[in-house]
């Protein structure tokens, strides 16, 4: 499990530079969490290119808001914070339908087996992952998000609380429920 | 052992390490025996393993300079932290603004009186005698006192009197004679015999004049 570093001094200086209006604070502090950012939002939209727009209005969102950030907590978990509310709010208005548009369209489309077919090994992964995303999609935004978080960016079951403002209680039951819908949707990966 | 139902809800926390040490223990001792609740737990590993390479890692170049752009296209102020003063800052500021302020009163009262009563109480003795002796003021800056050097008897202390006459309160010429050569250059006044019980009183007397000058300094011991 990856864990950021909480806190430390360094950052501490960092963010009191870009609360004094240093951008080139600011910029080391979007460099160091756009990956993570990028990923809680993905986790809920469940769209790449959504999740780097979503990540970019939640750096500036943080930039605005960062005079009302108090150490308290963590900066990242704060971060993510803004990043899932945003992309919930992103969903509801969107509703429920992924829609491949663009470039997303073309990725996807990448990853279905080419008639040519450079591997079998490549065939195999590029189906595997379209399950898994179809898999995915089924599962509604709350569950997504939450074996999402916990498996890709490897966010404790407090963080998940912390970010999608639910008790633990909440995220242990629908990271369960999760496992076993995906488990049920992907029967064959136990025997491979 | 435990039940598998009983673990099942305890797999996935277990293999997120979010389990209390006992439970912990409790699981593993379980899952050592348990061949199906162990496959479970190889199941979910295996599915983490799959979502971690699912997902298509979004392209990142140039990203935070894209955000810093578009901050500064905004045009936004800086974020500086607000500062909102906790309720015992506020009323421990107020105690200390009073304190502060009390402080500075009571020195500026104790300043006061020590440079004002000295003042104060010589004004009020010069005063008093004035009072009691108005001839005094009359013969302190004389054209001329032409005063020949006489003896005059003992006088009080802050009293003066042109009669000659020793004054109550006198407790006996213990001073000493004192010879004075025109005690002012400039009025020419010749006062040979300075007499007081009292050492910090100076009692000048003319008695031709009908005079005497009674001298108290503005500072007594």
């Amino acid at each position: 499990m990856s864990k950021e570093p909480r806190h430390d001094a360094d950052e501490t200086e960092i963010l009191r530079r870009a609360k004094a209006g240093d951008s080139r604070a600011f910029s080391l502090l979007v460099e160091r969490y756009q990956r993570r950012v990028v990923g809680v939002a993905q986790a809920v939209v469940h769209n790449p290119d959504d999740a780097v727009e979503l990540a970019q209005e939640t750096f500036v969102r943080a930039y605005e808001n960062l005079g009302k950030f108090e150490s308290r907590s963590s900066f990242s978990t704060w971060l993510y914070r803004i990043a899932a509310n945003l992309a919930i709010d992103f969903r509801r208005r969107e509703g429920r339908h992924t829609v491949l548009r663009g470039e997303e369209a073309e990725n996807e489309l990448d990853r279905l087996p080419s008639p040519q077919g450079n591997s079998f090994q490549e065939t195999a992964r590029g189906e595997l992952n379209k399950r898994i995303h179809d898999a995915l999609a089924e599962l509604t935004t709350e569950h997504r998000a939450v074996i999402l978080l916990r498996e890709v960016e490897g966010l404790s079951y407090d963080e998940i609380s912390e970010v999608l403002q639910c008790p633990r209680g909440t995220v242990m039951s629908r990271l369960h429920y999760a496992r076993n819908r995906l488990k049920t949707i992907l029967k064959d990966l136990e025997t491979e | 052992m435990a039940r598998c139902e009983d673990i099942e809800l305890l797999l996935g926390p277990f293999e997120d390490g979010e389990l209390e040490p006992h439970e912990m223990q409790e699981v593993a001792r379980h899952t050592a025996v348990c061949a199906a609740c162990d496959g479970v737990l190889a199941n979910y590993r295996k599915m983490a393993v799959a979502l971690r390479g699912s997902l298509p890692i979004p392209k990142l170049e140039g990203f935070a300079s894209g955000v810093m752009a578009r901050i500064e296209s905004m045009h936004l102020p800086a974020p500086m932290p607000e500062i909102k003063p906790r309720w015992y800052e506020t009323v421990s500021g107020w105690f200390a603004n009073t304190i502060m302020m009390g402080g500075l009163a009571a020195a500026v009262a104790v300043v006061t009186a020590m440079v004002v009563t000295p003042e104060l109480s010589n004004w009020l003795r010069v005063r008093q005698v004035h009072a009691q002796h108005p001839e005094v003021v009359a013969a302190i800056n004389p054209p001329t006192i032409a005063s020949k050097p006489q003896a005059v008897p003992p006088q009080s202390d802050s009293v003066a009197n042109n009669s000659g006459e020793p004054a109550q309160g006198s407790i006996g010429d213990n001073s000493g004679d004192q010879s004075l050569a025109s005690a002012d250059g400039d009025s020419g006044t010749e006062i040979s015999q300075i007499k007081s019980d009292n050492p910090s009183v100076v009692v000048w007397t003319a008695p031709e004049n009908k005079t005497t000058v009674v001298w108290v300094p503005d500072q007594q011991p």
